[in-house]
């Protein structure tokens, strides 16, 4: 997995290039939780780039969503192909993580 | 690859260590090219629980001797039915395959209950010295 950041005041856009399994589920946390604690507690995944999602990936993402949540902010997804919808769909966890389209439509969906 | 009988089949053999995962992905990718009429969703699903069991094997088996454990997948593509047998030489495992529901907010714990939606069978069984698990699913078509 490759792992590029965008910051902006109070956003930061994480991408991920590859697969989000669990040899780099715990690198991606890591990364939300910072982002989270330097004060951009919007945090939107961009999964566009992303081949391959399995459960310890979804885990990091809901951990991220945990972490955001709790500094009073928001983890979403944007860009989600057709395995990761797979992923989300077989275990409900849309419910909770509801992809949006772009990075855009995520980062102005309000706060 | 594609055997006698029109079936497409292989083998992927290693340590089980996160290296054989990126392995097992590409003998995934090479199945598909040998079976090319596998529709989408089913590539999908029987490649999310592939991966997803194999992951367990790397995460949770502990060698019984000296290590590492040595684990093998066979792949198969048969007229539409998926297969997959994932062996390992590890101690025994046990895995809860009826699983509870987990909490929304939990950040493990969904991996088996994610096979089970995603292929028809799923069976663990000690066979010999080996963890033997059996995955199958029937393309939709």
């Amino acid at each position: 997995m490759e792992l590029t950041t965008d910051r902006s005041e109070g956003t930061a856009v994480l991408r991920v290039q590859g697969r989000l399994t669990m040899a780099a589920a715990g690198e991606l946390k890591a990364a939300v939780d910072r982002e989270v604690a330097d004060g951009r507690t919007l945090v939107v995944v961009d999964l566009s780039g992303t081949a391959f999602l399995d459960s310890s990936g979804l885990g990091a993402l809901v951990g991220g969503l945990r972490s955001a949540r709790a500094a009073g902010g928001d983890l979403r997804i944007a860009g989600v192909g057709q395995q990761v919808r797979t992923v989300l769909e077989l275990t409900t966890m849309d419910r909770v993580l509801r992809p949006y389209a772009t990075v855009e439509e995520a980062v102005g969906a309000g706060r | 690859m594609p055997g006698a009988d029109g079936a497409a089949e292989l083998r992927v053999d290693g340590p089980a260590e996160p290296a054989w995962l990126d392995e097992v992905h590409d003998g995934l990718a090479r199945l598909w090219e040998a079976a090319p009429e596998v529709p989408d969703l089913d590539r999908l699903r029987f490649e999310t629980a592939v991966i997803e069991i194999a992951t367990n094997v790397v995460r949770h088996t502990v060698p019984v001797g000296d290590g590492p454990v040595r684990a093998s997948v066979l792949l198969r593509a048969d007229r539409g039915r998926l297969e997959a047998e994932l062996t390992d030489d590890g101690a025994p495992v046990r895995v809860d395959l009826d699983p509870g529901p987990v909490d929304d907010f939990a950040e493990s714990g969904r991996g088996i209950a994610l096979v089970l939606r995603a292929v028809d069978s799923l069976s663990l069984a000690r066979e010999g010295d080996r963890n033997t698990w059996r995955l199958a699913r029937d393309a939709s078509a």
